[in-house]
């Protein structure tokens, strides 16, 4: 069973982000009774520590939401019930939370399948060796296309065993420098800005503002441009053999993605001047500013993502 | 797979993964059975199997449901009857007779289908909408309320799942995104 003092107390911590000692008993008494809140607790002196009026009517709901979610569990005589069943705010709060479970049906059983279907960590669809081994095979395939075009042309002398040892390490470098240059820094030539594929959308960079608190004329807008990778693939290999899975470039106010995974819920943050990063599905990464496309490093550090977690709260 | 089983399923997504991924094969080799392969592609039976697996999922949550078969043989019916409701919507008829379904394992008694999510009052549909509006800001809150209210996980679950330090946090992140969902409903609402 849970105390309704502790319902008020918690709630209030939950508002006003603080623990305090009042006089809880008095306090929930006004809290159940009270139809105007503000002036109840100004006339009682209950509450002393500057709270504001909106907060005091936010307490108050929360108060009254928490209670029609544990009518059941809570210790209450029965004409205290029925005091709380007739307060306009329990009455409104009890209608929100019956509707609750039927309002999250439907993103309900969309996760539920995602989950037991196994798709939730796109990475796992296309493995990193699996990639790897894809650009060696492309990087194999242009030098195959490179030797056949060669031996075409008229061979003007015969080499000898000296020269073809330097051509055999020559192309050994080139191999190497392209799968090394494919693997980390990456000259896209895809054409983004006509691309059918392409997703654009304006993303304001989330900030850490504080809840509550949003300083609306410092919104930094920034042009996010995505394609996914699986489509492109699909529609047209050879183009999309110039795009780099998983990647990024991010110059000025314009961020580009190349994504193997679905990327409707993208969030762009910055935790500290210059220090960006984005959100993907429930993954961060962090990005910095950079012309050519560089892989999408995962974000492991846990207190960084736990921050940036409650900054995305707050802005919410 | 025994109906026992059944009570480990209430609230544990483990169970019911183990589940879905012993009784797929079978329910799809009913389905070919029973409608015959020209009629059941891959996506076909997909869709009608995670539909089935739905109805097994909330029938479990409602202490009310009991049952009365095994679970292979429970969902092999209910996929026959979504499979047989699909083909009315698309006007195929199918008669099987007594000697066609002998050999297939599957109870008549059971009707249960996907309940259709219905809206009824002003009030519902603000719900919903302010429910999409909260989805495609794109934070966690909607998911967290879904996982909550429809998937019953606990509060721990939900806070190592949205780094939440403990399961007061995730407790007091979900009723935040509550009081949210409901100021942006009361707003949809007086429109």
């Amino acid at each position: 069973m849970i105390k309704i003092t502790d319902i008020a107390k918690n709630t209030y911590k939950l508002t006003f982000d603080l623990d305090i000692d009042y006089d809880w008993l008095s306090v929930t008494k006004v809290l159940i009774t009270s139809t105007n809140i503000v002036d109840s607790f100004a006339s009682k002196e209950l509450i002393y520590n500057e709270e504001t009026e909106e907060k005091i009517s936010y307490w108050q709901d929360l108060f009254f939401m928490e209670l029609a979610e544990h009518e059941n569990e809570v210790e209450v005589t029965a004409d205290l019930l029925n005091t709380i069943k007739a307060h306009p705010l329990f009455i409104e709060n009890k209608k929100f939370i019956t509707q609750l479970p039927k309002t999250t049906t439907k993103l309900g059983r969309d996760l539920l399948i995602d989950s037991l279907i196994d798709t939730e960590n796109a990475d796992e669809l296309i493995p990193d060796d699996v990639l790897v081994n894809v650009l060696k095979k492309k990087s194999r395939e242009e030098l195959r296309e490179k030797f056949e075009s060669w031996s075409e042309e008229k061979q003007p002398t015969k080499l000898k065993f000296g020269n073809i040892l330097k051509y055999t390490i020559a192309a050994c470098l080139v191999g190497v420098i392209v799968t090394i240059g494919y693997n980390n820094l990456f000259n896209n030539t895809y054409d983004f800005d006509n691309s059918p594929l392409l997703h654009t959308a304006e993303k304001i960079i989330i900030r850490d503002r504080g809840f509550g608190f949003a300083d609306e004329e410092k919104k930094v807008a920034i042009t996010v441009q995505t394609i996914d990778y699986n489509k492109a693939i699909l529609s047209n290999k050879s183009d999309a053999n110039k795009l780099l899975p998983n990647s990024y470039s991010f110059v000025a106010n314009k961020l580009r993605l190349v994504l193997t995974e679905d990327a409707n819920a993208i969030e762009l943050l910055e935790l500290k001047k210059n220090d960006f990063f984005i959100k993907i599905q429930n993954k961060f990464y962090k990005i910095e500013f950079t012309n050519k496309f560089k892989n999408l490093e995962r974000l492991n550090d846990s207190l960084t993502i736990e921050k940036l977690e409650q900054i995305l709260f707050e802005n919410e | 797979m025994s109906s026992k089983d059944i009570d480990d399923l209430r609230g544990s997504e483990k169970k019911l993964k183990s589940i879905y991924q012993q009784c797929k094969p079978k329910c799809f080799g009913f389905m070919i059975r029973c409608f015959g392969s020209n009629n059941m592609d891959e996506t076909k039976m997909f869709t009608i199997f995670n539909d089935a697996v739905i109805v097994l999922f909330e029938k479990a949550n409602d202490s009310d449901f009991k049952l009365t078969c095994s679970i292979q043989v429970y969902l092999n019916s209910v996929c026959r009857r979504i499979a047989l409701n699909e083909f009315k919507k698309e006007k195929k008829l199918f008669r099987a007779t007594d000697k066609d379904i002998e050999n297939l394992e599957f109870d008549t008694e059971i009707k249960d289908v996907l309940e259709e999510i219905t809206e009824e009052t002003v009030y519902e549909k603000a719900m919903r909408k302010a429910f999409k509006i909260m989805q495609e800001k794109g934070g966690n809150c909607a998911e967290i309320l879904a996982m909550f209210w429809y998937q019953k996980v606990s509060y721990e679950e939900i806070a190592i799942k949205f780094s939440f330090k403990d399961a007061n946090g995730a407790k007091s992140g979900k009723a935040k995104c509550q009081k949210r969902l409901k100021n942006i409903a009361l707003q949809l609402v007086e429109l």
